[in-house]
């Protein structure tokens, strides 16, 4: 009802916004329930100096019109359609959203044969690089594009560059890692529900399964199931899966295997696959301590399902610093409405203040710094009582490493979580377990080399 | 003059039934006879889906050939097949005969409802039965350990033995209404003036049945066995949404559909997965024509 209400007044503060003093920007600041509509949009004269040219957005406006039509693997793209419409009324944005399971199968034959092809499309983290690669987007820092990313997230603009250094994709939103606990169980067991106190008790692998130890003493199960756990581990490699077109086997990734055999063989989690009924009910369950998920498992996860629990959430830095998925989106390279299209990613991945209004209404972790900085400074969320998200998502994204993505990460990371559950259920031994997983690797990608 | 201006009008005339089987042809050929020629021009090329195709001659083939993943996926939808099929057509005879031989009531709702899970979408049903047996706290972990069968919950999925068991299962559950229905059918097109010809020499239910229903029902025996195993086959949807579409546990339930998708869509080894679909192409019409053979045959021996 809230959120309904804080909606109603940031359209109706748009649509004066744009009539009453034109061009200052295609978005006001998220008003909240108590400003007027008018003082949101006195709040927009402070523009962001990224957000360049308010005339050249003004000409654009009354110019640009026509269709576009967007394929997105998610439904947060379409989430700012509305106010990009709005800033750019002559101009229909139709999305078409295709479930991330299917969406290259649909993608690929579209692209091949050049029929039908969407002007914008996106790519989830499991394959933009193959997307980034393939070149079927376009060079965003050439003409007509010009894309300044200095105020985006490195990592997230890094993703978007293909091996030759060329900007193919951008994000509206980057997903930092973090480890979400229930604040009343940290206070039963560990003594204190303070994030960076407990930050400090489960700052290493080890750390963290000592921790499951005493909170299984109390008959809690620390984590929903150790296969969260990978998003972590996955930031703490120090190699690529594949590096020179051979398979790499990072330490940390043998690590992670004898962790979830620990977790298993001592019942620390509860045994199910991410996604399960019984993962997703863990939010709401009286045994179930933390999920170890970035940014978007607390907006699908923790935040829809929180009722009894609102306010026992809070967030924290796990063994190191992560992050895990994300979706890019980038302009298909022949498409017939580059102007359109641009004018649209321009609007979601580099506007802030467009950002910073979806940021507030969402939740959602957006890719520039700036409006996520302007979130940290707000109210912190009920369901983490009060701790500010943002806030915490900045310091992660400061210390994050470099990316190490591959084109071959989702088929290859699959093939390896049913290996480490092979070995953390006992059924193969370790040797077993990898040989399995190299010959797997090897079938699905003949041209890498396998050692 | 007359009867040549006759003559014409009957070529004419013949003329028309083409168009009237034109449609067919055209749609066939635009979505069926063309993809799949160009299925087996991709066999022969390497291609990532959106990068140039190359030409690679028969090496995906020698691939193919030595590809031990191919023949297990291949093993494992034959085994599949074998373990639904054949309680199914048993089922199927049992039931079709207690339904023609005997004044059941109730017969027709018996017969909507054994046919009813043949109208659940496959994909859903896999989900179903994922919901009812994944983790510990499942419905049937939670059943089986409230009754006592169960000591500790049982982690279904890590048995290879089970998931396979379960796949078949399902595809039995359904699929033995439909086969059913059309054995019925064919009962049905028996003359009854042989039934009572074998009434008046003496011959048992039984012995009408096995030597009488049987042997006359086999063209639509044959039938059902030759679409069961194209179908079976090709089997993808359930197995593929039962677990994590890898066929895990340990590729137990990797079929060789799920194997040339992965391949295809997951891995971008287009030219591959045309390899494979081939290669299924191959076994599907060996695997048909011993099926049509073997029940042939008996139908000649038994002449």
């Amino acid at each position: 009802m809230k959120k309904r209400m804080i909606a109603l007044l940031m359209m109706s503060a748009l649509v004066f916004g744009t009539g009453g003093c034109g061009g200052t920007g295609e978005m006001p600041e998220p008003a909240s329930p108590e400003q007027g509509s008018d003082s949101s949009a006195d709040g927009q004269t402070e523009a962001d100096p990224e957000n360049t040219g308010e005339g050249e957005t003004e000409a654009d406006r009354s110019v640009l019109s026509g269709t576009l039509e967007v394929w997105s693997s998610g439904e947060e793209l379409g989430r700012f359609v509305e106010g990009f419409q709005a800033a750019y009324p002559d101009v229909t944005v139709n999305i078409t959203v295709v479930p991330n399971e299917d969406f290259v199968a649909k993608l690929t034959p579209t692209l091949a044969g050049g029929q039908g092809a969407p002007d914008v499309f996106t790519g989830e983290s499991d394959y933009v690089k193959y997307l980034v690669e393939s070149g079927f987007w376009d060079d965003l820092e050439g003409a007509p594009y010009h894309a300044d990313t200095s105020d985006m997230w490195e990592y997230v603009a890094s993703v978007g560059r293909d091996s030759g250094g060329t900007l193919r994709a951008l994000s509206w939103q980057a997903s930092p890692g973090s480890v979400m606990y229930r604040r009343d169980m940290a206070r039963d067991v560990l003594g204190t529900d303070d994030p960076e106190k407990v930050a400090e008790m489960i700052n290493s692998d080890e750390a963290m399964l000592d921790v499951a130890a005493r909170l299984k003493e109390k008959g809690i199960k620390m984590f929903a199931s150790w296969q969260d756990i990978l998003n972590m581990q996955f930031s703490n490699r120090s190699n690529p899966w594949v590096a020179d077109n051979r398979l790499v086997i990072d330490e940390s990734m043998l690590s992670f295997m004898d962790m979830a055999k620990t977790i298993t063989e001592n019942g620390y989690d509860l045994g199910v696959d991410p996604w399960a009924p019984e993962w997703s009910a863990a939010v709401e369950s009286d045994d179930t301590f933390c999920y170890v998920l970035p940014s978007w498992g607390y907006q699908f996860v923790v935040k829809p399902s929180a009722d009894t629990t609102k306010g026992e959430w809070a967030m924290c830095q796990g063994a190191v610093p992560y992050v895990k998925g994300g979706t890019w989106v980038g302009i298909y390279k022949d498409s017939p409405n580059k102007d359109l299209a641009w004018a649209f990613m321009e609007y979601c991945c580099l506007n802030s203040e467009a950002q910073k209004a979806y940021g507030a209404e969402y939740g959602e972790y957006v890719s520039l710094k700036s409006a996520d900085k302007a979130l940290a400074e707000q109210d912190g969320e009920e369901v983490l009582g009060g701790q500010n998200p943002f806030a915490f998502y900045n310091s992660q994204m400061e210390k994050l490493p470099a990316d190490l993505m591959t084109a071959y990460d989702g088929t290859i990371n699959n093939a390896f979580l049913s290996a480490a559950k092979d070995y953390a259920t006992g059924v193969k031994s370790k040797e077993e377990a990898l040989d399995a997983f190299k010959a797997d690797v090897a079938n699905a990608y003949p041209e890498i080399t396998v050692e | 003059m007359r009867q040549r201006k006759g003559r014409r009008h009957t070529v004419s005339k013949s003329r028309y039934g083409y168009f009237f089987i034109a449609p067919f042809f055209i749609v066939f050929a635009i979505f069926s006879l063309y993809p799949i020629l160009y299925t087996i021009f991709l066999s022969f090329q390497s291609w990532d889906g959106l990068g140039p195709v190359n030409s690679v001659g028969v090496k995906n083939y020698e691939r193919l050939l030595k590809d031990e993943v191919f023949y297990q996926s291949l093993w494992n939808t034959f085994r599949m097949w074998m373990m639904n099929f054949i309680p199914q057509i048993l089922t199927a005879l049992v039931l079709s005969a207690v339904f023609t031989f005997h004044r059941i009531r109730g017969m027709r709702f018996f017969r909507a409802a054994f046919y009813l899970p043949n109208l659940i979408t496959a994909a859903s049903v896999g989900l179903l039965f994922n919901l009812l047996f994944d983790g510990d706290k499942s419905a049937m972990n939670h059943i089986l350990t409230k009754i006592g069968l169960l000591e500790e919950p049982f982690a279904f999925f890590n048995s290879m033995v089970f998931a396979s068991g379960l796949v078949s299962y399902i595809q039995w559950w359904m699929w033995f209404g439909y086969t059913t229905v059309i054995v019925m059918a064919g009962i049905t097109t028996v003359d009854s003036g042989i039934y009572d010809a074998a009434m008046v020499d003496g011959a048992t239910r039984t012995q009408t049945y096995v030597k009488i229903t049987l042997p006359m029902i086999r063209p639509t025996l044959i039938y059902l066995s030759i679409t069961s195993i194209i179908g079976g086959m090709q089997l993808f949807d359930v197995p593929a949404t039962l677990t994590n579409s890898l066929g895990d546990p340990r590729k137990s339930i990797l079929t060789t559909a799920m194997y040339l998708y992965n391949q295809g869509f997951r891995n971008h080894n287009y030219g591959y997965a045309s390899t494979v679909s081939a290669g299924l192409f191959v076994i599907i019409a060996i695997l048909s024509a011993l099926c049509m053979s073997a029940l042939q045959k008996k139908e000649r021996e038994g002449q």
